[in-house]
C-alpha cells in the first residue's frame, strides 16, 4: 500500500473517532430550559410597602428536586412570581431536576462557577457538609438576622444548631419533622385480607417478619413480599446502648458516650452483621425479594403498581396520606428503630444561597417569604386551587390526580403552613412538634465530619464497601461464599486506611467537644 | 552580483515558494480548519485544566487560586486496595480486544471480499454497522434482555428445557466472555469497514496473476491480501495501545448493570474511579487519575511506535 493511502486511512480513522466523540459530547448537553417558568414582567402597579420602593427589580434562580417537565408548571410558577414580585420585587426562575440527576448536575454547575441564587442541599443528595467545605455556599447568619427575622424565630435554636458547620450556618432547614425514624410501609389491603394487622404492629425485629412474609408468599402469587432488606442497625436498634452514629457511610461509628466504635473489626458487630446476612439469605432463598435486586436501581414503576407488600420510608405523623399520594394505595406505617434527632436528620432538607449569587439579600427575603407566607408556600407545594387541588375545608384540601404539577412539602419553607391532606389529622403538626421535642437527641448533634484530610482513604474505603453492599443487603450469595468475601473485604477496608480515618474522626471529635 | 543581491534574490525565491505552497494547499488547509478548531477547543484548551490534579480545588478560590498540594491527589489510585485488580482487568480486556478483535475483524473483511453479490455485501455491512450507532445504554438493555434473572431469555430457555435457570449475575467468571463478545460485536462494523476498504483498493491484477499461476485461495490471502492489510492493522494497533489504560466506561458500567457481584471481573479503572468519587465529585482526584492514564498511554504509544519502526520502518505512525 502506498504511503498516501496509509495517511488517508489514518486521517479517516482520526476523523471517525473525533466525530464519535463530538456526537457523544453533544448528547450529554444538559437541558435546563424545559421547566423554566418565564418570569412575569407585570409589575405590581401599586406599591404597597415602603420597603418595596427601595428594592430594584432583580432576577433570582432556584434549583431543587422535582419533576423536570410538567405541563402546568409554567402556570404555577407564573402565579408564584406575581406574588413574589409584589412582595420583594423579584422574579424567580425555578429549575427542577429529578432525584437522580440533581446531585450530578448541581456538582457540575457549582464547579463551573455558574451564577445561581438558591439551591436545595441535604445530607443524602448534594452533600451539605461537602459543598460547604469546598466553599460553594454563603454563610447566612447575618443575612438571616437582617432579612429573615420571621424564619429565625420560627425555627428552634436546637435545630439551627444542627445546621452549623464549624459554628456557622450555611443552610435554612425546611421546618418539619426534624428527627429520623425508619418505618415499614405495609400494603393495607393485603394486611386486612390476611388478618395480619396485630402481627405487623407487634414486629420488634426484622426476623419477626419472616412468618408474615411466608403467609403472603403462600397466598399471593403476584406480590413480592419485601423491598426492604434486614439491616439491624437501622431497624432493630431500639435502645441508647445500641445507638451508633455512622459518618459518611463508613464502617465506623460513634456511640452514645462519644466513643468511636470500629464496626469493621469489632467482634460483636461482626457477629451482628453475620446474623443479618443469614436472615437476608433465608429471605432470598424463600423468594421474598424481587429477583432483580442488586441490578435494577429504580423500582418506582413496580412500587406504584403495588407489587410490593412492604416498602420503607421515614416515619412522621400523617405519613399514610403521603404514601397514598405517592403510590396510590392505602398503607399501614409501622415505626421501627429509634426516633433520632441528629446533625444528619436536621440537614436532611436545607436551602442554601450560592456563593455565586448576585443578590443574596433578596434570596434570603425569598426564603423568608416561603416560611411566612402560607399562600406562597402552598402554591409552590400543591399548585393552584381547582386546578391542582380542591378545597374541602377551611384548611383542608384534596389533590386532583394528573394535574400536571407536583411539589414536595418537605423540600422548602415551613411544612407547618401546609394544608391538610385526606388522612392527616387536624393536630398532625402539633403531634409532629411534640415528637420533635421528644426525639432521642444524638450525642453528636451539631458535629459535622470534614473529610478533606482523609479523602483518599474515604474514597477507597467507600469503593470497597460498596462492592459488597447489595450482596449483603439481599443475601445474593451462599452464606459460606459470602463469609469468605466479607473477610476479604474487611481486610481490604483496613488496608484502605480505616485507621487513618478513625484518627481523623477522633481528633475532629475532640476539637468539637472542647468547643462546645 | 553582489552578495546582498544574492541574498535578496534568495528571500524573494523563498517568498515565492511559500506563496506556491499556500496556493497549492490552501483548500486542504481550509478543509482541516474545523477539525483544528475542534481539536484546539476540546483537546488543547482543557489541558490547562489538568493543573487541578495538583491542587486542592475549592469552588470559592477557583482553579488558579486553590492551594498546590503536589502529588497528593495521585495517592488515591496507588493506595487503593484494588489497584492490582483493576489494572489487571483493564489491561487484559484491552489486550483481548486488540488480539481477538483484530483476528475476527480481518477474517470477516477477508470473507466479505469473497462475496460478489452487491446486495449481499451491503446487507452484511449494514447489519454489522448497526451496533456502532447504538448507545451503550441501549446495548446494555439488549444484553439484559438475555441475562436478567427475572425476565431473561436465557433463564426462560433453560426453564423450558427443564433445567434450573442459572443467575448469571452470581457468576463473575462468565462475564469476561460476555463483555469481550459484546465489545467486539459493537465495534466490529467499523473495523471491518476499514479493513475491507483496503482490500477492495488492491489492484485486481495481483489476484489475476496469482490465479493464472494456480495459487489456492489460502495462498492468495496469505501472500496478497494480508501483506496489504498489515500497515492498516499496525495503525489500528498503535492507536489501540495508546488507550490500553482506558476502559470503555459504557461497556463496563452499563452492560453488567454495575452489579457489585461481578466486580471481580468487570471492575476497571474507569468504573472504580467513578464509584469511589461519584458521591463527592472530587475533581482533583478524578483529574489526577485521568492524567495518569493519559501519561501512561502516551508512553505506550511512543514505545509501540518505536517497536513497529524497528521492525518495519515504513509502517510506523510517526
Amino acid at each position: 500500500m502506498t504511503t498516501r493511502a496509509k495517511k488517508m486511512i489514518t486521517l479517516l480513522l482520526a476523523f471517525f473517532v473525533l466525530a464519535a466523540a463530538a456526537l457523544s459530547g453533544c448528547g450529554k448537553a444538559t437541558g435546563t430550559g424545559d421547566d423554566d417558568a418565564e418570569g412575569t414582567t407585570t409589575k405590581a402597579t401599586q406599591k404597597q410597602e415602603a420597603q418595596k420602593e427601595e428594592l430594584k427589580p432583580v432576577k433570582l434562580s432556584w434549583y431543587y428536586i422535582g419533576n423536570e417537565a410538567e405541563e402546568n408548571a409554567p402556570e404555577v410558577f407564573e402565579k408564584a412570581n406575581e406574588m413574589i414580585s409584589e412582595k420583594i420585587n423579584a422574579t424567580v426562575t425555578f429549575h427542577r431536576f429529578s432525584f437522580g440527576d440533581y446531585p450530578k448536575k448541581m456538582q457540575l454547575s457549582i464547579a463551573a462557577q455558574e451564577e445561581m441564587d438558591l439551591m436545595f442541599t441535604a445530607d443524602w443528595s448534594l452533600n451539605y457538609a461537602e459543598i460547604v467545605s469546598k466553599g460553594a455556599l454563603l454563610e447566612l447568619e447575618s443575612l438571616i438576622d437582617g432579612y429573615a427575622p420571621g424564619t429565625k424565630s420560627l425555627i428552634p435554636d436546637k435545630i439551627w444548631n444542627g445546621t452549623k458547620v464549624a459554628g456557622k450556618i450555611y443552610g435554612v432547614p425546611n421546618y418539619q419533622v426534624s428527627f429520623r425514624q425508619p418505618a415499614l410501609i405495609f400494603k393495607k389491603e393485603l394486611v386486612d385480607k390476611h388478618g395480619l394487622k396485630d402481627k405487623i404492629f407487634a414486629v420488634q425485629k426484622m426476623e419477626d417478619l419472616t412468618p408474615i412474609f411466608e403467609t403472603i408468599k403462600a397466598n399471593e402469587d403476584d406480590i413480592i413480599p419485601t423491598l426492604v432488606p434486614p439491616l439491624w442497625q437501622k431497624w432493630d436498634a431500639r435502645t441508647r446502648d445500641e445507638y451508633l452514629e455512622i459518618f459518611i457511610g463508613l464502617p465506623c461509628g460513634v456511640n452514645y458516650d462519644l466513643e468511636i466504635i470500629d464496626t469493621n473489626n469489632d467482634e460483636y458487630f461482626i457477629a451482628k452483621d453475620e446474623a443479618d446476612y443469614k436472615l437476608a439469605r433465608e429471605w432470598n432463598e424463600k423468594g421474598f425479594f424481587h429477583k432483580d435486586v442488586g441490578l435494577v436501581k429504580d423500582f418506582t414503576p413496580e412500587m406504584k403498581a403495588g407489587k410490593f407488600f412492604v416498602l420503607n420510608d421515614v416515619y412522621k405523623p400523617g405519613i399514610e396520606s403521603d404514601m397514598k399520594t405517592r403510590y396510590g394505595y392505602d398503607v399501614y406505617a409501622v415505626p421501627m428503630g429509634m426516633p433520632v434527632l441528629s446533625t444528619g436528620s436536621i440537614t436532611a432538607t436545607l436551602t442554601g444561597i450560592s456563593r455565586t449569587s448576585k443578590n443574596p439579600e433578596r434570596a434570603m427575603m425569598l426564603i423568608e417569604q416561603m416560611n411566612t407566607s402560607k399562600e406562597l408556600y402552598n402554591l409552590i407545594v400543591f399548585g393552584m386551587e381547582d386546578k391542582q387541588y380542591k378545597k374541602t375545608g377551611d384548611n383542608r384540601i384534596e389533590l386532583i390526580p394528573e394535574s400536571g404539577y407536583t411539589g414536595y412539602a418537605w423540600m422548602m419553607g415551613c411544612q407547618f403552613n401546609a394544608y391538610f391532606l385526606p388522612g392527616q389529622e387536624d393536630d398532625v403538626w402539633e403531634e409532629t412538634k411534640r415528637l420533635n421535642a421528644e426525639a432521642f437527641e444524638a450525642p453528636t448533634l451539631g458535629f459535622v465530619f470534614d473529610r478533606n484530610n482523609v479523602k483518599t482513604e474515604v474514597a477507597n474505603i467507600n469503593a470497597v464497601s460498596k462492592e459488597n453492599e447489595e450482596i449483603k443487603k439481599y443475601g445474593i450469595l451462599e452464606v459460606d461464599e459470602y463469609m469468605d468475601k466479607l473477610e476479604e473485604s474487611r481486610r481490604k477496608i483496613n488496608e484502605a486506611g480505616l485507621e487513618a480515618f478513625k484518627k481523623e474522626l477522633q481528633s475532629q471529635l475532640d476539637v468539637w467537644k472542647s468547643s462546645r | 552580483m553582489s552578495r546582498i543581491a544574492v541574498k535578496k534574490d534568495k528571500i524573494k525565491k523563498g517568498y515565492k515558494l511559500l506563496g506556491k505552497i499556500v496556493k497549492n494547499n490552501y483548500q486542504l488547509a481550509l478543509m482541516s480548519l474545523p477539525l483544528i478548531i475542534y481539536l484546539f477547543i476540546f483537546r488543547y484548551l482543557p489541558m490547562v485544566g489538568t493543573v487541578v490534579a495538583f491542587k486542592d480545588y475549592r469552588y470559592d478560590r477557583g482553579i488558579l487560586g486553590s492551594d498546590w498540594i503536589g502529588f497528593k491527589n495521585f495517592e488515591f489510585f496507588f493506595k487503593s486496595a484494588d489497584a492490582v485488580r483493576i489494572t489487571f482487568n483493564t489491561l487484559s480486556y484491552n489486550i483481548a480486544f486488540i488480539v481477538l478483535g483484530t483476528i475476527i475483524n480481518v477474517a470477516i473483511a477477508l470473507l466479505l471480499n469473497e462475496v460478489y453479490n452487491k446486495y449481499a455485501i451491503k446487507l452484511y455491512q449494514t447489519v454489522m454497522f448497526i451496533p456502532h450507532f447504538m448507545s451503550w445504554v441501549v446495548v446494555a438493555f439488549i444484553v439484559y434482555a438475555f441475562v436478567s434473572p427475572a425476565y431473561g431469555m436465557m433463564g426462560q430457555i433453560q426453564t423450558m428445557m427443564g433445567k434450573e435457570s442459572v443467575n448469571l449475575f452470581t457468576k463473575p467468571e462468565l462475564w469476561r466472555g460476555i463483555l469481550i463478545g459484546t465489545g467486539i460485536w459493537k465495534w466490529m462494523g467499523f473495523s471491518v469497514l476499514i479493513n475491507y476498504a483496503v482490500l477492495i483498493s488492491i489492484d485486481p491484477s495481483y489476484y489475476e496473476a496469482a490465479k493464472i499461476d494456480g495459487a489456492s485461495k489460502f495462498r492468495i490471502v496469505r501472500n496478497i491480501s494480508i501483506p496489504f492489510l498489515i500497515p492498516v492493522i499496525l495503525i489500528q494497533f498503535i492507536l489501540a495501545v495508546g488507550r490500553i489504560f482506558y476502559a470503555d466506561f459504557g461497556l463496563f458500567y452499563q452492560v453488567p448493570q454495575n452489579a457489585p457481584m461481578l466486580y471481580k471481573t468487570t471492575d476497571v479503572i474507569d468504573t472504580y474511579v467513578f464509584r469511589a468519587l461519584m458521591e463527592y465529585g472530587d475533581i482533583g482526584i478524578s483529574s489526577a487519575v485521568g492524567l495518569f492514564q493519559s501519561f501512561v498511554g502516551m508512553l505506550l504509544v511512543i514505545a509501540a511506535n518505536r517497536t513497529v519502526k524497528s521492525i518495519r520502518e515504513e509502517d510506523a505512525l510517526f
